[in-house]
């Protein structure tokens, strides 16, 4: 058994779990400043790195090192919303990102413009983050497509942005701040002079909309 | 009392963008900048150029008291988008009707001040929100822009 040292925000960050690991070959041993180690098995260790770590000894290893050496500890980033995880593909590390700072807008309230705008609406921010996942994995999926991130913001009237703009193409969704979820999406490839737009009442996906969102890598 | 009039397709009206519209990327208002709450309908303010300018529209953002606890608007976490009326007659989708709007109170209203250049772009509701914030997004520029982030 080996020990490897990781920031604690780095595993945050990156997706480990903040929380005691379940496996029983992967325990937190000690904690010491900024870095906490874990005990891993030294099939564990090889997988990690072969030219830095060696069973006995003590790493520490970089956020690189744990982005590109570590993605077998977990696939997938799991993000809660309410009583639900949902999984994003490590991969969707900028995604991951964009929905992490979007979470800025669960401190909007009424009139947080001074303008009259609407807050936030708890459900409406969960269906948006659920669509941005759901068409995240599967472009990745079935195209081997990492799309880039969109602006996600919270409009004047509570409905949520996911919106990506570039010099080539543009794609807005707006998710109505309604009961029931309805989204209004339109996109432009301004290159090739092609036009999306429509509605969707639920989060399955829309093949045509997810193919077209191919141009956003 | 200010007569109103009619306005010319060469005008700018000019917007109030708060600073959390702005996209990081970009520095550009983000699609979601020019709504209006349902409260308001589907009217979106503005001040004419003919009896304003981006930065007299700014500094009247700070006349205004908020309704909710009587201060004063702070102008600096708001920037001013310039749309064509033209453009907004003719572009946007819905297309957009334009309206001057002058405001005249004596005595002068905490909340909503005098303002001659007040103008209202009043729009059908959309059938589709996206393409409409959208093809709002195309037709204006900064007037006042927001200073880059480094």
């Amino acid at each position: 058994m080996s020990t490897v040292q990781t920031k604690p925000h780095h595993r945050q960050f990156k997706g480990y779990s903040k929380n005691k690991p379940q496996s029983t070959e992967w325990n937190i041993s000690e904690s010491s400043g900024l870095f906490q180690s874990y005990t891993l098995p030294k099939k564990a260790i090889r997988k990690v790195s072969s030219n830095v770590a060696s069973a006995g000894k003590v790493y520490k290893l970089t956020l690189d090192d744990i982005a590109e050496k570590a993605l077998w500890i977990n696939p997938n980033y799991d993000i809660t919303l309410g009583n639900e995880t949902l999984e994003l593909k490590r991969n969707l590390s900028n995604i991951y990102e964009a929905i992490v700072n979007s979470q800025d807008i669960l401190e909007l309230y009424d009139d947080w413009d001074d303008e009259g705008a609407i807050g936030h609406n708890q459900s409406v921010y969960n269906r948006a983050i659920k669509i941005l996942i759901n068409y995240s994995n599967t472009l990745l999926n079935d195209y081997k497509t990492v799309i880039t991130e969109p602006e996600i913001s919270l409009g004047k009237d509570g409905s949520i942005d996911l919106e990506w703009r570039d010099s080539q193409h543009i794609l807005l969704l707006n998710i109505t701040n309604s009961q029931e979820l309805t989204t209004h999406y339109y996109g432009e490839d301004i290159k090739g002079k092609t036009i999306i737009k429509g509605f969707l009442d639920s989060i399955d996906i829309n093949e045509d909309l997810a193919f077209w969102m191919r141009k956003l890598s | 009392m200010w007569q109103t009039e009619e306005i010319e397709d060469e005008s700018n009206l000019f917007v109030r963008v708060h600073k959390n519209f702005v996209r990081s990327k970009d520095n550009k208002p983000s699609a979601s900048a020019f709504t209006n709450t349902p409260k308001s309908g589907n009217n979106l303010s503005s001040d004419w150029n003919k009896h304003s300018t981006p930065e007299s529209s700014r500094d009247l953002i700070g006349k205004q008291k908020k309704p909710k606890d009587g201060t004063y608007k702070d102008p600096s976490v708001f920037f001013i988008w310039a749309f064509n009326s033209g453009k907004l007659r003719n572009e946007a989708i819905p297309k957009q009707k334009l309206e001057h709007d002058p405001v005249y109170n004596q005595p002068e209203d905490d909340f909503i001040p005098n303002n001659r250049a007040h103008s209202i772009i009043i729009g059908d509701k959309p059938e589709n929100n996206a393409e409409f914030r959208v093809s709002l997004l195309k037709i204006g520029d900064w007037a006042i822009a927001p200073v880059p982030k480094k």
